[in-house]
């Protein structure tokens, strides 16, 4: 069947990016599993739809990106602290982000509550970054210009030199 | 200089990021199905419940309808079972209706996010905020009339659930207009995002 073997393949090339976007969209470790599976599920119905408009990549990353953010409209509760853009985040300083004395895996959790903090929209740009798509691809997936997303990708380096110092390197 | 320090650290968060550990998640198409069919019945379970609550409160007025000798109460009682009806029509049709994957995937991301708050917005106010409030609020008004009517002896207890019940309906009214405010202020911020280049 198409869809099963569409899915296989997804499944094998971005699953890895899948559970990261999950585990940065869901900080509970039992509802993340139920995104994580929402998500595979929505990608694998998708697959009907799936014509060849666009790379398999940009279709999986958005049918992941839209389920994650409906994930996002339906939990959180009234009274939870309002998301950030990124242009508020510029602003609010957090001395501990800076320490320079982190290992690999506390950057990582770091990280991962840095952009649990950010909007949906602001979230996926900086997910995609991450995970080394072009500024152009990040544009079509998300349904922003190429320019406003190079603007964005270029906050976002400048955000992450400044408030992770030196975690990468030192876990290297 | 300080641009390749900058871009020297970023590359290091992004080697960080990808090579962090991951479980190799995936669900064999038996699996997939399987899921697809919990996920129908849980959707089907979730409806059943809510017109359980409806058929509870419809069945609650029909009975006062047969036993109420005041026409004024089984008015009321009707019109009520009317805005019950309207009621779980409007949430079943407004309230998180489930966009078809294969749409997802060809919906930008920002359009997407769009159309979702947009839809809880409008769920919040506008023509079918208050054609709800008006749909509901006169039945059990005129039901509580009615039920004053027939039965004096209990006025006191009528007015103070009349009361409650106008409370209520007035609190929803600043609670549904600060929610949809909510969902506006996230639908301008993505706007202005889409709008920046």
């Amino acid at each position: 069947m198409a869809r099963d073997h569409l899915y296989e393949q997804a499944a094998g090339e971005l699953g890895p990016a899948i559970e990261r976007l999950a585990r940065s969209y869901e900080a509970d470790g039992e509802k993340r599993r139920d995104l994580l599976q929402e998500i595979h599920l929505a990608v694998w119905r998708s697959f009907d739809g799936f014509g060849g408009q666009c790379s398999l990549r940009t279709w999986v990353y958005r049918v992941a990106h839209n389920v994650a953010a409906t994930h996002v409209l339906r939990h959180r509760r009234a009274g939870a602290r309002p998301l950030v853009s990124l242009d508020e985040i510029e602003s609010l300083s957090d001395g501990s982000d800076t320490e320079a004395s982190v290992g690999r895996q506390q950057t990582v959790e770091r990280l991962h509550a840095f952009i649990q903090q950010l909007n949906p929209l602001e979230r996926q740009v900086i997910l995609l970054y991450l995970e080394g798509i072009d500024a152009a691809s990040i544009g079509e997936i998300v349904g922003i210009s190429p320019g406003n997303a190079a603007t964005r990708v270029h906050r976002i380096k400048k955000i992450l030199a400044a408030r992770f110092r030196s975690g990468g390197r030192r876990g290297r | 200089m300080a641009d390749e320090r900058q871009d020297e650290r970023t590359e290091d968060m992004l080697g960080l990021w990808q090579n962090q550990n991951t479980e190799g998640f995936r669900m064999t198409p038996d699996e997939l199905r399987k899921r697809m069919e919990q996920m129908e019945k849980k959707l089907r379970r979730r409806s059943f419940d809510g017109y359980l609550v409806c058929g509870f409160l419809v069945a609650f007025f029909m009975w006062w309808m047969v036993v109420s000798g005041d026409s004024m109460q089984r008015l009321g009682a009707a019109m009520t079972m009317a805005g019950v009806g309207y009621l779980a029509y409007e949430i079943r049709r407004n309230r998180w209706r489930e966009t078809p994957p294969a749409e997802m995937g060809d919906t930008a991301s920002a359009d997407f996010l769009r159309t979702e708050l947009a839809r809880q917005r409008d769920f919040h106010r506008g023509r079918t905020f208050w054609v709800r409030i008006l749909v509901f609020f006169p039945g059990p008004m005129v039901f509580f009339a009615g039920f004053a009517r027939a039965h004096p002896e209990v006025i006191e207890m009528i007015r103070f659930e009349a009361i409650t019940f106008v409370l209520l309906i007035l609190a929803a009214i600043p609670l549904n207009w600060w929610m949809s405010r909510r969902y506006q202020r996230q639908i301008d911020g993505l706007d202005r995002l889409q709008r920046e280049s």
